[in-house]
C-alpha cells in the first residue's frame, strides 16, 4: 500500500476526530454539570427550569425557591431558578414557542400592564386543567383565600384562568410629616379642595428650603391615574381604554394645571421624583408603596407617613389605582404541573416558601394578596398602618384590567407631549386630549393592519 | 501563549514517521505535494471562515430579497424589492435613517478629529516613556467591554445623580443642565459622543504611528526654507498621513448600522425617550428579533442598504478629505 | 530612518529666550493633553470612587470623586451575593480562552501557509479573504442564528467559540506578514535535517513566531471578552451569559422596578471587575498593540 493512500483519512476518521475535539471542548466546560450534584445512588433528579427578574429574586423568590426544593427533595423534580431581564426574555420564548423548543415552566412575573400582550403572543397557557389535577393542598380553596374578589377576577382572561396573583400594587399618597407640620397640618385632608389649599401653605413654609410641595411620576397609568380613580367611579372605558376625553379627566388634569400655575409642583420633578425625594426636595408624591419605602429608608419612619389619596367629595367612597402582577405558566412548558405547583408553592397562601416571598414584598415592592398573608404581615402589625387604609379601599377600587395593556405603552407615549403643552398653556385639554386620542387610535390602526 | 507553543512542541515526538507529513515532505519538490499541504494548513482557518462568515454573507443578500418570516414556519418566499419598496415608504425607518446620520455627522469629524489633535498633541512629547504613558490611557476605553464602557457613561449622566451634571451645576453655575439621555433633543449627540470616547483612541494610536513614521528631515527642510509650524501641518503632516486618513475612514464607515449601543444604554424594552435612541441598526435588529413575525427578509434589506450606504458615505468623505489636501 | 525623536534640540544651540519659550510651550502642550485625558480617565475614576461609597455617600451626599470612607463592600456584595456574576466570569473566561486558542491556532497555520507554501490559488484565496471583509454584512445576525440552530450551536458556549474564531481575515494577514519576517534559513536546515515540514513548522517557525501569535491572542482576547450583540442574540439561558452581556442585565432589573434604588455602587464595582482582565492584559502588553497596529496598517 503506498503511503498516501494510508495518509489519506478516511470520512469516519475524520468524523470521529472532530466529534472528539468538539467532545473534549465540550467536557471542557461548556456543559453544565446538573447530574453530578445529586448525590450518589439517588435516583436522577429533573430539572425544572422557572424564570424571574433579578429584583423579585431577591425580594424572596430566591430563597422560596429553595425553601421549596427542600420540601419536594423526594419527588425527582429540582427548581432552577433563572434570574431574567423584562423585555430581554420574551422574543427568546416567542421563539422557543415556534420552535417547540421551551426551555422553562413557570414565569415567576408578569407586569400588569404585559399580561393581555403575552396571551396575544401566545406565552402563556390556561391554567384550569393543570389546577384540576393539581394535588397542592390549597389549590382548590384558591379563589377563597384572596383578600376581594376582585383579585381573583383579574387573573381571568374570556373565561380562563391564566395567571397566578405575584404582588398587588396599591398606589398610595407618601408625604414628609415634618414638612405637614411646618405648615401647620398632621395630615393629608379628605377632600382635594382643601389639599389645595395645603400645597400653598406648604409652598410658603417651605419656599426657603427649596421644596417642592407636591410630586407624581411621568407616568399616566399609575401616577396620574391614581389621582383620576378619585374622580371616577370606573377610570376605564368599555374597550378597557383609560378615559382620557372624559370630564372627569379633563377636571383632573385641569387641577394639576393649577398646580403647575401656583408653582406647586413643576415638569422637572415630573421627570424622576425620586431623586429629589430622596434629597428631601419634594413634601407629598403620588407613588407606588416604594415611594413610602424609599423615603423611610432614608428619612425615617417617624417623618414619612402615607395614606390614600384625597377625594372630590368627602361622601364618596375611598378609592386608588391598583394593579395586580402575576406569574404564568408558559405555552409548551416542559412540566407544565411543576410549573404551576412552583408558582402555588411560593405565591401561595401559606407555607415556607410562601411565607418568605410575601415579606419581601413588603421590603421591596407590592403588597400580599391573600387574606393569610395580608393578617400576618400588615393587618395585625402596627407597621404599616398606610397599607391597612389602603387594604380597606381594594372594594371599592376598580383593579386595572388586563386589556388596558394594549392601550398603556401608546397612550404613555402619546399623551404626555400634549399634557405639557396644555400643562405650559399652548393649547385647551379638549384639543391636547383629542390629539392625543387621534394619535392612539392611529397606532392601534396600525397594529391591528 | 508561551505554554501552548511549549506544549505543541513536544507533540511531534509522538507523531509517527511517515504517514502524511514524511508524504508531503517526499513531494516537497512535486507541486502536488506542497499544494495538498498548503491547502491542509489553511483548511482549519477557511472551514471557520466559510460556515460562520462568508456562507452567512452570501445567505444574508439573499435574504434581503424575500419575504422571511421567521416566526411563521418555511416562510420564505422570493419578493424581488418589495423590501426596498417598503423601506421606502416607511416613516419610522427614514426616521431611524434621520438619527443615523445625524449620530454619523456628529461621530465621524470628533472621531477623526479629536483622533488627530491628540496623536499630534502626543507626538510632540519626546520623552519615551511620558508618551508610552499618554499612549496607554488614550487606549484604554478601546479595551473596555462595550457594555461596561456605556454603562459607567450612563451613570455619569444620569440627570440628577450624574458626576457631569453636578460638575456643570457647582463648577460652571449651569442651573438647569441638560438630561443628556433622559431628554429626546440630547439623546443622539450624548451616544455619539459617548461612541467617540470608546473608540478614539484606536484612531489616536493609527495617527501616532503614521506621525512617528514621518521623516525628521523633512521639517528640517521646511524650517530652513521658513515654513512655520501651521505650513509644516499642512505641506507636510496632512499629506503624508494620507495613507493613515484612508485607515481610520475605512473603519469608522459603517457606524450608521449600529445596534448595540441603543440596547446597552436604554435596555431592550425601549429606545430611549420618545425613541429618540432609535438608530437604523436597532430599527433593523428589533425587526428582525423583537417584533411581530420577526421579519429578517425586511431586516435584511435594511442591514444591506445600511452598508451600501456607509460604503458610499466612507467613500465621499474620503475623496473630499483627498481634494481639500490636494490643494 | 530619523524619527524626530532622534531629532532632539542640541543643547547650545539656541540663546536662553527661544529655549524659555520652548519650556513655556512644554507645559502648555501638557496643560492641554491632560486636560483631553482627564476625559479619558473621569470613567475610570468615577467608577472606582462609586464603588469604594456606601449608598447614603451615593445617594444622599452630592456626588463627589473622593471617598473619605472608602469601603470594600460593594465588591464583597458582587463577588459573595451575586452568583450570577461568578457564572458569567466563568463563561467569559471559557468562551474568551477558547476563541483565542483556537484561534491562534488555525490563524498561524494559515499564515505560514499563505508566506511560506506554494498552491495554486493561494494569492486569490488570500486577498478575496482581505477583501470580503470590508463587504456589508446584510444577514448578519439573523443567518447566524439560523446557521447556529441548525447546527445545534446555540445556548452553548462552543458555538460562541467557534463563531468568535472564526473572524479569521486580519489574525491571518497579521501572521502570514509575521512568517514572512521570519528568516527562510532555519527553516531550509530543519528541512534539510530531515524535519518534515509540519514539524519544521512547529518546532522551528512557530516558536519564532511568538510575537505574532500574541498580537494576535490580545486583539482577541480584549474582542471576545466584552463582545455583546453576537452573545445576545445567541443566548437564552442565563446561565450560560458571558459577562459582556450580564454586565448589562444584572442590574437592570434592580433599575426597573418601581423607582426602586439602583445601586450604583455595586454596579461600578461589577464594571471593574469585569474589565479587569482585559485592563490587565493590555496594560501589561501595551507594546504589542502598538505592534499590532502597525501590521495592520500595512493592510
Amino acid at each position: 500500500m503506498s503511503e498516501l493512500n494510508r495518509a489519506r483519512l478516511t470520512r469516519r476518521d475524520f468524523l470521529r476526530t472532530t466529534a472528539g475535539a468538539a467532545g473534549a471542548l465540550a467536557l471542557a466546560g461548556c456543559t453544565v454539570p446538573t447530574a453530578t450534584l445529586a448525590p450518589a445512588g439517588a435516583p436522577t433528579t429533573t430539572d425544572v427550569y422557572v424564570i424571574t427578574f433579578a429584583a423579585f429574586a431577591d425580594m424572596g423568590q430566591r430563597d422560596a425557591t429553595a425553601l421549596y426544593n427542600d420540601e419536594i427533595r423526594d419527588s425527582g423534580y429540582r427548581y432552577v431558578l433563572e434570574e431574567v431581564v423584562e423585555g430581554a426574555w420574551e422574543p427568546k420564548a416567542v421563539s422557543m414557542v415556534r420552535d417547540g423548543d421551551m426551555r422553562w415552566s413557570a414565569c415567576g412575573i408578569a407586569n400588569a400592564g404585559l399580561q393581555w400582550n403575552y396571551i396575544q403572543m401566545g406565552l402563556v397557557q390556561p391554567l384550569d386543567e393543570l389546577l384540576a389535577t393539581s394535588t397542592h393542598p390549597w389549590v382548590n380553596t384558591l379563589q377563597d383565600r384572596y383578600y376581594y374578589s376582585n383579585i381573583y377576577d383579574a387573573t381571568q382572561y374570556e373565561g380562563k384562568t391564566y395567571f397566578i396573583p405575584m404582588k398587588l400594587n396599591i398606589h398610595l399618597m407618601g408625604y414628609r410629616e415634618d414638612y405637614l407640620k411646618k405648615a401647620g397640618y398632621d395630615g393629608i385632608p379628605e377632600t382635594w379642595a382643601e389639599f389645595e389649599v395645603m400645597l400653598g401653605k406648604l409652598k410658603e413654609a417651605l419656599a426657603d428650603d427649596d421644596v417642592v410641595p407636591f410630586a407624581a411620576r411621568k407616568e399616566v397609568f399609575r401616577t396620574l391615574g391614581t389621582a383620576f380613580t378619585t374622580f371616577v367611579e370606573n377610570p376605564y372605558d368599555e374597550n378597557n381604554m383609560l378615559k382620557i376625553d372624559s370630564p372627569e379627566w379633563l377636571e383632573c388634569i385641569a387641577m394639576f394645571k393649577r398646580w403647575f400655575d401656583a408653582g406647586y409642583t413643576n415638569l422637572q420633578v415630573l421627570q424622576d421624583p425620586v431623586a429629589d425625594w430622596q434629597k428631601g426636595k419634594v413634601a407629598i408624591g403620588i407613588d407606588s408603596h416604594s415611594w413610602i419605602r424609599i423615603g423611610r429608608a432614608i428619612w425615617g419612619s417617624q417623618n414619612i407617613k402615607g395614606t390614600i389619596p384625597p377625594k372630590v367629595d368627602a361622601s364618596n367612597p375611598d378609592r386608588t389605582w391598583i394593579h395586580l402582577d402575576s406569574g404564568f405558566v408558559f405555552t409548551g412548558a416542559p412540566h407544565p404541573q411543576q410549573g404551576l405547583d412552583w408558582l402555588l408553592a411560593v405565591l401561595g397562601p401559606e407555607g415556607a416558601p410562601a411565607n418568605r416571598y410575601w415579606s419581601g414584598t413588603l421590603t421591596f415592592s407590592g403588597m400580599p394578596v391573600h387574606t393569610e398573608q395580608y393578617e400576618r404581615l400588615i393587618g395585625n402589625t402596627t407597621t404599616h398602618p398606610e397599607l391597612q387604609k389602603a387594604y380597606a379601599a381594594i372594594p371599592t377600587s376598580v383593579l386595572q384590567p388586563m386589556e388596558a395593556g394594549r392601550y398603556y405603552p401608546i397612550i404613555q407615549s402619546k399623551i404626555w407631549p400634549w399634557l405639557e403643552r396644555y400643562w405650559a398653556g399652548d393649547v385647551s385639554a379638549e384639543v391636547a386630549m383629542q390629539n392625543v386620542l387621534d394619535e392612539v387610535n392611529a397606532e392601534i390602526d396600525k397594529l391591528i393592519s | 501563549m508561551r505554554g501552548v507553543a511549549g506544549n505543541l512542541s513536544g507533540a511531534p515526538e509522538r507523531t509517527p514517521s511517515g504517514g502524511v507529513w514524511q508524504a508531503a515532505r517526499r513531494g516537497w519538490r512535486s507541486r502536488w505535494g506542497m499544494a495538498m499541504l498548503g491547502y491542509l494548513f489553511i483548511l482549519p482557518a477557511m472551514a471557520l471562515y466559510l460556515t460562520f462568515s462568508a456562507y452567512p454573507l452570501v445567505r444574508g443578500v439573499m435574504i434581503a430579497f424575500s419575504d422571511y418570516r421567521f416566526l411563521i414556519p418555511n416562510h420564505q418566499p422570493f419578493n424581488g424589492i418589495n423590501n426596498f419598496v417598503e423601506m421606502w415608504n416607511d416613516r419610522v425607518f427614514w426616521e431611524s435613517f434621520r438619527r443615523s446620520l445625524h449620530y454619523t455627522v456628529i461621530y465621524t469629524p470628533l472621531n477623526v478629529g479629536l483622533g488627530l489633535l491628540i496623536a499630534l498633541l502626543i507626538s510632540k512629547i519626546r520623552h519615551p516613556l511620558e508618551s508610552a504613558v499618554y499612549r496607554v490611557i488614550a487606549y484604554l476605553p478601546v479595551v473596555l467591554p462595550i457594555a461596561v464602557a456605556l454603562l459607567l457613561w450612563k451613570q455619569l449622566l444620569h440627570p440628577q445623580f450624574g458626576y457631569i451634571n453636578y460638575f456643570l451645576r457647582e463648577y460652571m453655575g449651569i442651573a438647569r443642565p441638560p438630561a443628556w439621555l433622559a431628554d429626546p433633543y440630547w439623546v443622539v449627540p450624548t451616544m455619539a459622543v459617548a461612541a467617540v470616547w470608546k473608540h478614539v483612541g484606536q484612531n489616536i494610536l493609527l495617527f501616532l504611528i503614521g506621525l512617528y513614521n514621518i521623516n525628521t528631515e523633512y521639517y528640517e527642510a521646511a524650517a530652513i526654507d521658513g515654513a512655520g509650524q501651521w505650513r509644516q501641518f499642512t505641506d507636510i503632516t496632512l499629506p503624508l498621513l494620507r495613507p493613515t486618513f484612508t485607515i481610520v475612514l475605512v473603519l469608522t464607515a459603517g457606524v450608521l448600522g449600529t445596534a448595540e449601543e441603543s440596547l446597552i444604554l436604554f435596555g431592550v424594552t425601549q429606545a430611549g425617550p420618545e425613541n429618540a435612541g432609535m438608530l437604523v441598526g436597532r430599527y433593523a435588529y428589533e425587526i428582525a428579533f423583537f417584533v411581530g413575525e420577526r421579519r429578517w427578509g425586511y431586516a435584511a434589506a435594511i442591514n444591506l442598504a445600511m452598508g451600501l450606504v456607509s460604503m458610499m458615505l466612507a467613500a465621499i468623505v474620503f475623496r473630499l478629505a483627498r481634494g481639500e489636501r490636494m490643494e | 530612518m530619523t524619527t524626530r525623536a532622534d531629532a532632539l534640540p542640541r543643547p547650545g544651540s539656541r540663546n536662553l529666550l527661544v529655549k524659555l519659550w520652548e519650556r513655556r510651550r512644554g507645559i502648555f502642550l501638557r496643560v492641554v493633553l491632560w486636560s483631553f485625558l482627564a476625559l479619558f480617565l473621569l470613567p475610570f475614576i468615577w467608577a472606582l470612587s462609586a464603588s469604594l461609597k456606601t449608598r447614603q455617600e451615593l445617594y444622599v451626599a452630592l456626588p463627589s470623586l473622593i471617598t473619605w470612607e472608602p469601603t470594600l463592600a460593594n465588591y464583597t456584595y458582587v463577588l459573595r451575593r451575586m452568583p450570577a456574576f461568578i457564572t458569567q466570569f466563568t463563561n467569559s473566561s471559557i468562551v474568551t480562552t477558547g476563541a483565542v486558542v483556537l484561534q491562534v491556532a488555525v490563524t498561524s497555520l494559515a499564515g505560514y501557509a499563505f508566506a511560506r507554501l506554494r498552491f495554486p490559488g493561494r494569492d486569490l484565496i488570500f486577498y478575496s479573504l482581505i477583501l470580503l471583509n470590508f463587504v456589508p454584512r446584510a444577514g448578519g445576525l439573523m443567518v447566524q442564528y439560523e446557521l447556529m440552530s441548525f447546527l445545534g450551536l446555540r445556548n452553548n458556549l462552543l458555538g460562541l467559540i467557534l463563531a468568535f474564531a472564526a473572524s479569521v481575515p486580519i489574525p491571518i494577514f497579521i501572521m502570514r506578514q509575521t512568517f514572512l519576517n521570519l528568516p527562510s534559513a532555519f527553516e531550509d536546515a530543519a528541512l534539510i535535517d530531515g524535519c518534515n515540514r509540519f514539524q519544521a513548522f512547529l518546532l522551528v517557525m512557530l516558536p519564532m513566531a511568538t510575537g505574532g501569535m500574541l498580537v494576535v491572542g490580545l486583539f482577541e482576547f480584549i474582542r471576545v471578552w466584552g463582545e455583546y450583540l453576537f452573545t445576545l442574540t445567541m443566548i437564552d439561558y442565563t446561565n450560560l451569559y458571558t459577562l459582556g452581556i450580564g454586565i448589562a442585565m444584572n442590574f437592570m432589573g434592580m433599575a426597573l422596578e418601581d423607582g426602586e434604588f439602583t445601586s450604583y455602587g455595586a454596579e461600578a464595582a461589577a464594571h471593574l471587575l469585569t474589565s479587569a482582565p482585559v485592563l490587565l492584559v493590555f496594560i501589561l502588553f501595551q507594546r504589542m498593540f502598538i505592534r499590532g497596529m502597525m501590521e495592520g496598517l500595512k493592510l
